[in-house]
């Protein structure tokens, strides 16, 4: 299904190892473990959208060999439970056995998530010749709290099963996860590999990219190869020859509408207004917290203010930014961010 | 003398329970929007019941202490009748429930045939209690044991519930009114009487009737704990700490959070006053703070000190440091109200439910975001930010663009209009 896949960036998604744009430290070290036939718990960290997703299923891919449909498993621990599933943790709930204390007879409840997704796959032993199964978690921070009962199941089944968690922020990890992984960081892709994949990609589909474009793709999509390549597409439909015109207008193209109306609010200093369409571009779009101050930033450029107003407007981002780490409610860190600028906006 | 003593060890409630309808608040009831005399309909159905009369049961259905339950044992009293109880509290599986009113329903015992004496209603108090929906068995028995009652049935609840629908077919509803605050003060002033009080201050009456909304069992255990806490019925601050954690209250902490608190102190005061699950206080805190505060720039203020209360509210969750706890109640408390300074309030504001956003995919989307997260694997919930967003634009450049893609998801039309759009 992949082969006709009209989309380039699931069309020239690497499938090896070797495949993988860049990081050839990365690689390497991968490949030790594949050779070695052993590895520890992983822990890949990086930017959003660096690749740690495709380079973690690719690697389990390799070391599976032959029997890794069976013995390799990909959770999202942001997607919420469905109503069925918590119905069966529930029943799988317990009663404490102790007769003494506060917990004497209790129930027990598990997370939804270890319990109904996580345990029925590494307590079955492994299928075939691998030596041990391999489970990918990703977004694994949204597990919060919960992350505590990860740490018993990596001890207990971690024989028979390694974790690869994947995770862009991670301070949010607990440290007695953090001490039991291996942690591999993920650069972003260099700039010689990258220009060599996308020259690679356009020669394949019969365009032309100049080098000043490339740069300013590079520059833009943050090392993202995922999104470098979108732009690629919407542009390759606009004209076979990329140069830098026709990237800005795709690159105009792809900022959210809303967005701008969100901005437009702001520079109006009407707060209630703000807040409302922040909440509606939230729930059409999920967009989390951090998400949102990235659209806010990218939309600098296109403001017209002066420097030090621009200074604060980032410094401003920034703070909140930093505030969500610990933060638990986005919907307070966010409102926070907005009285500042519509504060901002209504002095000058 | 010995009688009297043990008398005064009952709780007023029990103490002061209506013997007949004479003594009682009559309580009003409404059946299809039209008011009617609770007494005299139940009376009538009482009397006229037969054994292969339609209507076997009533439903009395109304908020907690305003005399659902003192009602029939008031009449059953008047009219010599014997009550046949079952409640919560001691009818709790099935079995127990059949076997109780199995042998009440139907046999007259031998007894009740020599001596003639009572006459017996069946009273299924709190059914909403008992029979959740963790236990469904028990709709089944009510209802067979309402097809074969030789005698009265009256059911009490306090609010409509869905898993009791067979039973509300069956049967006449009356739903009962909350009383007034009138009917209310002039029985704790009968009580007080009987009691031989006369050093209390009306005012306290009312305060104690209008917090309690026409129940008036609260009221009268409210009255009690005032008169025999040590009767410094003075201030009104005793009635403060009696009062019951209700939905309400929240509505009223967040108004005085903003209009009444005038230092820090005050802001402590009333936050540690109330019962209110801190952790989604703050939340309600700010949802409704732009309501009360309108200057920008005090907003800045109020919400840079909520935003350090949420970031440290995290950290104690994730360090389980509950030392921090303390700032968090100052800054989300004190540092919001106080932000306030010239702000304008109106007079009525409406407190709203704070607005949570959770990460749930709207229904229209969930099938196309599972679909591309089988090709792209990645989680629905990115599809949602990333990948829908471009399918969009892509799809919109080119119609032939927009066939491959569809060919190549196979999607059909409805989620071909998520596309659209």
């Amino acid at each position: 299904m992949t082969i006709n896949s009209p989309v380039w960036s699931v069309k020239y998604k690497p499938k090896t190892l070797s495949e993988i744009c860049g990081r050839e430290q990365i690689k390497f070290q991968l490949k030790e473990y594949i050779s070695k036939k052993n590895f520890p718990h992983l822990l890949l960290t990086g930017y959003y959208g660096v690749g740690k997703t495709t380079i973690a299923k690719c690697f389990a891919k390799e070391f599976l060999g032959g029997s890794y449909e069976s013995n390799l498993k990909t959770l999202f621990a942001d997607v919420p439970i469905s109503k069925e599933e918590r119905k069966q943790a529930g029943i799988r709930s317990t009663f404490s056995t102790g007769m003494i204390g506060s917990r004497a007879g209790k129930r027990r409840y598990i997370h939804p998530f270890l319990d109904i997704k996580v345990k029925p796959f590494i307590q079955i032993r492994v299928l075939g010749e691998a030596p041990f199964k391999i489970l990918v978690v990703k977004n694994f921070e949204a597990l919060g709290q919960f992350q505590q009962g990860f740490r018993r199941l990596m001890e207990t089944y971690g024989s028979n099963c390694r974790m690869i968690l994947i995770t862009s922020k991670i301070s949010t990890i607990i440290d007695p996860i953090i001490s039991r992984c291996q942690i591999l960081f993920i650069p972003p892709v260099e700039f010689k590999d990258y220009s060599d994949f996308i020259k690679g990609v356009s020669k394949k589909e019969d365009i032309n990219i100049n080098e000043p474009a490339l740069k300013i793709l590079y520059k833009y999509s943050e090392g993202q190869l995922n999104k470098a390549i979108n732009i690629l597409q919407l542009s390759a439909m606009l004209s076979t020859n990329i140069n830098s015109e026709v990237l800005y207008e795709v690159i105009n193209s792809t900022k959210d509408k809303k967005i701008k109306e969100l901005l437009k609010l702001i520079l109006k200093s009407d707060f209630s207004a703000v807040r409302a369409q922040l909440r509606a571009i939230r729930r059409e779009f999920n967009y989390s917290a951090q998400e949102v101050y990235k659209k806010l930033l990218d939309e600098i450029f296109i403001l017209p203010l002066s420097k030090s107003i621009k200074i604060q407007y980032i410094n401003y981002i920034a703070e909140a930014d930093f505030k969500s780490i610990d933060g638990l409610d986005p919907d307070i860190q966010l409102s926070n961010l907005v009285s500042k600028l519509c504060f901002l906006f209504e002095k000058i | 003398m010995k009688q009297r003593e043990k008398k005064t060890e009952l709780p007023w409630v029990e103490k002061y329970r209506p013997k007949s309808i004479r003594d009682m608040a009559k309580p009003v009831a409404k059946v299809n929007r039209q008011k009617i005399d609770l007494i005299d309909e139940l009376i009538k159905f009482i009397k006229n019941f037969k054994k292969d009369s339609k209507e076997k049961a009533i439903l009395l259905e109304g908020s907690p202490g305003i005399g659902k339950t003192s009602v029939v044992y008031a009449i059953a009293n008047d009219l010599n009748m014997q009550v046949i109880e079952t409640n919560a509290s001691d009818t709790r599986t099935q079995r127990s429930l059949k076997s109780k009113l199995d042998e009440a329903s139907k046999a007259r015992d031998m007894m009740d045939f020599i001596s003639k004496s009572k006459n017996k209603i069946i009273l299924i108090d709190e059914i909403d209690g008992i029979y959740g929906v963790s236990d469904k068995g028990a709709i089944p028995t009510v209802l067979e044991i309402m097809n074969n009652s030789e005698f009265p049935i009256i059911i009490i609840a306090n609010e409509y519930k869905r898993s009791l629908t067979p039973i509300y077919k069956k049967v006449k509803k009356f739903e009962v009114q909350p009383l007034s605050e009138e009917a209310v003060i002039k029985i704790l002033e009968k009580i007080l009487k009987k009691e031989n009080i006369h050093d209390f201050k009306p005012k306290d009456l009312i305060s104690i009737a209008q917090k309690n909304k026409g129940d008036l069992r609260a009221s009268i255990n409210d009255l009690q704990g005032l008169m025999q806490g040590g009767r410094s019925a003075e201030s009104l601050r005793n009635i403060d700490e009696l009062q019951r954690d209700t939905s309400e209250v929240i509505f009223s902490l967040i108004r005085s959070l903003f209009t009444e608190v005038k230092t820090l102190i005050d802001a402590k005061r009333l936050l540690d006053k109330s019962d209110v699950d801190y952790s989604l206080l703050y939340r309600w805190v700010n949802e409704n703070l732009p309501k009360y505060i309108n200057l920008n720039d005090e907003l800045v203020d109020a919400f840079e000190n909520i935003s350090t209360a949420d970031q440290i509210f995290g950290r104690i969750r994730k360090y389980q440091n509950w030392a921090l706890l303390p700032y968090f109640f100052d800054l989300f408390g004190g540092g919001v109200s106080l932000a306030k300074k010239r702000s304008y309030t109106p007079k009525f504001v409406r407190t709203t439910f704070p607005e949570i956003i959770s990460n749930i995919i709207g229904r229209d989307k969930l099938s196309l975001a599972k679909k591309i997260e089988d090709v792209y694997e990645i989680s629905a919930i990115e599809a949602t930010r990333t990948v829908i967003p471009f399918l969009r634009l892509l799809s919109s450049k080119s119609i032939k663009m927009k066939k491959e893609i569809s060919d190549w998801l196979q999607l059909d039309s409805k989620e071909k209009q998520v596309l659209k759009k």
